[in-house]
């Protein structure tokens, strides 16, 4: 049975790149994939076009950060869905679904089910709240200078270990594709952000995102429509063919085929989910629409898409054990998938609909590498210039030619440490980096976040503390768990036994924010609780009261 | 600061509906946990062709769209009371 001899884990989907064993080791070049690289290559041509254009309308800051916040809500909801759907999705999925089959759907649901949140509890009250990043919002009320502080960090934090995962796996799997060196896959991935964003800014951005969601919804339901379409439309016939090739047979359509402990689901969902909500380049976009009912429809359009992609990946996931397996092409002399599992989908593509359409894929996962990276990117640059020397050093009075000025040369060093990063990380198992910005800014951005909006008591103190905590206890967490206990320091047992420990951290954070806030009876506390209902109203209203 | 009574039982009011939208999503995304529990037998059962966990999966993702796209609608119906703005003290 080739499929028990398939190894290793996927992707870690969601945005955070290739915590493969597959990725994470080294790859076999792949011969140059010259219809690949033309269709890339015409993304490139597009895609510079745009940021040439969006160059002439980023003429300040402002306009850098949120695109002059004249974006619909349509298109936003395609950016956001374009910003979160990353390779490590769409490889990722379909990979952990050939290899466990319905399990590999834990981290799809983890992954769309922060949308209806979003809508519900922040779209609008961010929105209304906030200018150009999250720490706005959590930072209204409080005392601007220690929150934005924290805030910063955590998200250079989130942004820097998500770009160094993205990096990576990006480097691997356009070696992988295109049969293009590690090291020039990273600098041309780099430099071809640092254009976009540093010319374009968010609305060259925001188009990047678009173009890349409408390729890789394209791609994935033209895979899905061909291999109804070689089985007569016959669903029943592609999972019977499947189950009968997959080395787990029916078990694959049933949960626990691959994670069987119900702390470890619990814990990958919760990740998951409140993670999503606290992504600061996710939440950036939200400000990207001129009104809160744009925002509102951001949300929806973005959980519409997301919801659409993974109802796709189903189809496609649990079609390849019976498309592949038929074909020697896709595996090695001993058993295993040419690439890794992580290439489920591309020898889907290929097995379905040819070369041509094998080169289209792969051109669309480049893509996508670029979206996430460009979205990671400006959020960065916001937090540096916007957040931390506009609002902190300059007290909310800066030289705007001069924060225009920083937020490109931030792009720049960003994308300059991004080249470094994925470069020294090269040869590194980055299970644990590709799963730490999930768990961060569930147990730090979001119990902040959901405080600042709706509990009246929080105060800087409380936020700062428990932020604090928040961080603190899931890098921790992370390090004595599994992945960088057992797996990287080679010790026997893991001394926290889960990989995604947001399930603790998370109320963690919450209880200490609560608990200090309660016990916070200084001056400061009392002006942070008396700020709450200016910062209610305009939450609700988008209206300053005097 | 003190918020006009309208506004505040405009606020109360959106308040419970998100958390009542929030409740429902988040009940339903737990239950997805129950097929690694093992105490409920509905999801090993079936003879549907995609087992019943994979459809209870698809049923989850359509049904929270729909949950949102109800959510709009019932904003949508208050956007009006947005121009109770001018009443702020």
């Amino acid at each position: 049975m080739r499929w028990l001899r398939v190894a290793g884990a996927a992707l870690v989907p969601n945005g955070v790149l290739a915590a493969s064993s597959d990725l994470a080791s080294e790859v076999t070049r792949a011969p140059l994939n010259l219809s690949a690289i033309a269709m890339f290559l015409l993304f490139v041509a597009a895609t510079l076009s745009i940021s040439f254009w969006a160059s002439r309308r980023t003429r300040t800051s402002g306009q850098f950060y949120n695109a002059g916040g004249n974006i619909t809500g349509l298109q936003n909801g395609a950016a956001i869905a374009g910003d979160f759907m990353s390779a490590a999705s769409f490889l990722g999925v379909t990979g952990l679904m050939f290899i466990g089959g319905f399990d590999g759907l834990i981290f799809g649901i983890g992954a769309f089910a922060g949308w209806p949140l979003l809508l519900f509890l922040f779209a609008e009250r961010i929105r209304n709240l906030g200018r150009y990043t999250f720490t706005d919002v959590v930072s209204m009320r409080l005392d601007g200078d220690r929150t934005r502080a924290i805030a910063v960090i955590s998200t250079i934090i989130v942004v820097m270990l998500y770009l160094i995962a993205q990096m990576v796996g990006a480097g691997k799997l356009i070696e992988l594709l295109f049969g293009l060196p590690y090291h020039v896959a990273v600098i041309v991935v780099s430099v071809l952000v640092i254009v976009y964003v540093a010319f374009g800014g968010m609305l060259a951005t925001t188009w990047v995102q678009i173009i890349k969601a409408v390729l890789l919804l394209s791609g994935a339901t033209l895979i899905a429509f061909l291999i109804l379409l070689q089985q007569g439309f016959d669903l029943g016939r592609v999972i019977e063919q499947s189950v009968a090739a997959h080395g787990k047979g029916e078990a694959a359509l049933r949960a626990g085929s691959m994670i069987s402990d119900p702390v470890q689901v619990a814990c990958i969902l919760v990740s998951m989910m409140f993670g999503t909500l606290g992504l600061p380049h996710i939440l950036m976009r939200l400000f990207t629409v001129p009104t809160m009912t744009e925002a509102r429809r951001s949300a929806f359009y973005a959980s519409v898409f997301v919801g659409y992609f993974y109802l796709l990946m189903v189809i496609i996931g649990f079609a390849a054990a019976g498309v592949l397996a038929s074909d020697t092409r896709f595996f090695t002399a001993s058993g295993g998938l040419v690439g890794g599992s992580n290439m489920t989908a591309i020898h889907m593509a290929q097995a379905v609909g040819g070369d041509l359409l094998m080169g289209f894929i792969s051109a669309v996962a480049f893509a996508t590498i670029l979206a996430v990276v460009a979205g990671l990117t400006v959020s960065g640059a916001a937090a540096i210039s916007h957040d931390l020397y506009a609002q902190v050093l300059c007290k909310g009075k800066p030289d705007p030619a001069r924060e225009l000025l920083l937020t490109r040369l931030t792009t720049l060093v960003l994308g300059l440490l991004a080249i470094a990063l994925g470069i020294v990380f090269q040869h590194q198992n980055i299970a644990f980096i590709a799963t730490m910005p999930m768990v961060v800014a569930a147990s730090v951005n979001f119990p902040v976040l959901l405080l600042s909006l709706y509990w009246p008591g929080m105060t800087t103190r409380g936020a700062v503390v428990g932020a604090i905590v928040g961080l603190v206890s899931s890098v921790a967490l992370t390090v004595i768990g599994p992945q960088v206990w057992v797996d990287i320091l080679g010790f026997e047992r893991a001394l926290f036994p889960y990989n995604y420990p947001a399930l603790f951290t998370m109320p963690l954070a919450l209880t200490v924010i609560w608990l200090v806030s309660l016990g916070d009876h200084s001056a400061r506390a009392q002006i942070d609780r008396d700020n709450y209902h200016r910062q209610l109203i305009q939450s609700e209203f988008g209206a300053r009261m005097p | 600061v003190a918020i006009p009574e309208e506004l505040q039982h405009i606020i109360a009011r959106r308040n419970r509906r998100r958390l009542l939208f929030a409740g429902i999503v988040l009940a339903f995304y737990a239950s997805f946990l129950l097929q690694y529990i093992g105490l409920v037998d509905f999801f090993a059962g079936g003879s549907s062709l995609l087992g019943r966990s994979t459809l209870y999966f698809c049923l989850l993702i359509v049904g929270f769209v729909v949950l949102e796209y109800l959510y709009l609608r019932a904003r949508r119906r208050e956007d009006g009371e947005d121009r109770l703005r001018k009443d702020l003290p």
